[in-house]
């Protein structure tokens, strides 16, 4: 991982046509929200968690280094260390808690989504993540053989 | 008549049963090789009473399901001797542990394969997983404790599936759709890079004979029915060919959550399972009839994953396991597993359920469907063991 330090700085408007919200940017790092994840588009899975937090669970990410240089994997942890769900896939109706994150070569920069890791197995984080949260007692490995299987889980 | 239980203590990720190993695929990138028949063995050696009832419940399933065996159980007598001796069995507590004292029975060596799978398949002496990074294979019995992997195919897959006899693997990619690849029959290579057979959703596949059922728990299922094509040059041979995809709704007439394997198909919807008995026709196509549906009671939640074995059809919920049995008595076996798998394309471990857990591998085995009639027409729950072909 090459991301750094995380205090944030000015938020900058971009002008980029699908990308239209905040940049934000944590030293040498910037984080675009998609706003596609944001309209209500049935095909894209839809974040439950305002811009903030959807931040904080970036942050949350390249602190921890869930992830390569390329896409992290990110949870939505409460204050007491459990979990919570983040996104929605809209048009089934199904919560998920996992976030990915991937870097947009185009604008030098990070976006994320709801990982939709019943449809799509590009979509299950690497299995080196998954060893780390279930070490970190974030998931049981339960939940990890359903997230590899596609299958519906809860947590 | 309850099912016989053996339980191995420890932490463990998956397992296998082939050819006289059990595979243990452990929690912690390791793999334990287990000498299944001899530590079997081993632990009734002083019970000579059990010893017939624990080699068919663990080393040989296939015994009472054959044509000589089926009628010698037709003497009340003996029927009634065997069964009071597999409920005996079914009483004792038959725990091992993978210690000093068994260390004599199995290996212990790093897993040579991506750790940790989605699935996992053993097919012709070789172990398979899948994951989301691709399919991966080694032989089974590598004497080198460094062997390493050959990889098979690099897109992501969430479960795999061998057909048990006509050399060619199932490959479930999610919204990829469903893939086959064919397999060498004595299994040193795989002849074919994995073709599309539906770019239909699939989360997992299971073989009907030679066409596949395809399980999505987001979309509709659906039964990749395949047709023979006999051989040019010898006609006792023949070739599959994909003739067409039928969504499951179309079969059932119906939605739902739909799984499948030989001769039978289950769709759950509302706390209600329907069966369907698959069979094929003169030209190779397929026929689906409605044989009822199955019992459920005080049944709650979604179904996470479903299969089906001789001895009935299992169901995992959100915390349990359900057997439905081919007598139609339902157990529960409560409890989130971190895993479970059955055997039915094996010759010898077709009545076992294995179920694990945070810290500990518990094996199931059933006993009640020898004494089930094994008509294909009327056994609701479980594969039929009648001599009927696809």
């Amino acid at each position: 991982m090459v991301m750094v330090s995380l205090s944030t700085k000015k938020n900058n408007m971009v002008n980029v046509s699908s990308f239209s919200l905040d940049t934000h940017r944590y030293g040498n790092v910037t984080y675009l929200p998609n706003p596609q994840h944001r309209d209500g588009n049935p095909n894209k899975s839809q974040w439950l968690i305002d811009i903030d937090h959807e931040i904080n669970v970036f942050k949350c990410m390249d602190r921890n280094s869930w992830g390569s240089e390329e896409n992290g994997w990110g949870l939505f942890i409460n204050n007491n260390g459990s979990l919570n769900y983040l996104g929605v896939i809209q048009a089934r109706n199904i919560e998920v808690f996992i976030a990915k994150f991937v870097t947009d070569k185009n604008h030098n920069a990070w976006h994320g989504y709801p990982a939709d890791y019943q449809f799509k197995a590009q979509d299950v984080p690497d299995k080196s993540i998954l060893l780390k949260w279930k070490e970190e007692n974030f998931l049981t490995k339960s939940i990890i053989r359903k997230i590899m299987k596609g299958q519906p889980c809860k947590i | 008549m309850q099912n016989i239980k053996l339980t191995i203590f420890g932490e463990f990720w998956d397992s296998q049963i082939y050819s006289s190993n059990l595979y243990i695929f452990g929690d912690s990138g390791d793999m334990y090789i287990v000498d299944w028949d001899n530590l079997i063995n081993h632990h009734f050696y002083n019970q000579p009473d059990l010893q017939t009832v624990a080699h068919i419940s663990f080393l040989e399933s296939d015994l009472l399901y054959t044509k000589s065996a089926q009628v010698i159980l037709k003497s009340p007598v003996v029927a009634s001797h065997l069964k009071d001796k597999f409920i005996d069995l079914s009483t004792h507590n038959i725990n091992l542990q993978l210690d000093k004292s068994t260390s004599k029975f199995y290996k212990r060596k790093d897993n040579p394969l991506p750790f940790p799978h989605a699935d996992s398949e053993v097919y012709y002496s070789k172990l398979y997983v899948a994951l989301n990074e691709g399919v991966f294979t080694t032989p089974c019995h590598s004497s080198n404790a460094n062997a390493k992997h050959s990889k098979l195919w690099d897109a992501p897959v969430f479960g795999i599936s061998a057909s048990n006899s006509y050399t060619a693997i199932a490959l479930s990619a999610g919204s990829d759709g469903l893939f086959e690849m064919s397999a060498e029959k004595n299994g040193h290579n795989i002849l074919s890079k994995p073709t599309r057979v539906s770019d239909k959703h699939c989360s997992s596949c299971d073989w009907s004979f030679y066409n596949i059922n395809a399980t999505s728990h987001l979309y509709s299922s659906f039964f990749a029915a395949y047709k023979k094509i006999p051989d040019s040059k010898n006609k006792r041979k023949f070739h599959r060919q994909l003739d067409k995809i039928i969504p499951t709704e179309e079969i059932f007439q119906a939605t739902g959550y739909s799984w499948g394997a030989h001769d039978k198909m289950y769709m759950y919807n509302n706390g209600i399972i329907k069966s369907i008995q698959y069979s094929a026709n003169r030209d190779g196509t397929p026929s689906f009839r409605k044989i009822g549906s199955l019992p459920l009671q005080n049944w709650k939640g979604s179904v996470i994953s479903a299969s089906v074995a001789p001895f009935g059809t299992v169901v995992e919920c959100e915390n349990a396991i359900i057997v439905i049995r081919s007598d139609g008595q339902v157990i529960t076996l409560p409890g989130e597993p971190v895993n479970w798998r059955i055997f039915s394309n094996s010759k010898y471990y077709k009545n076992q359920l294995h179920i694990i857990y945070d810290d500990r591998l518990e094996i199931h085995s059933f006993y009640h469907d020898y004494f089930v009639e094994q008509n294909v027409k009327t056994k609701q729950s479980g594969i039929s063991m009648s001599q009927g072909k696809g």
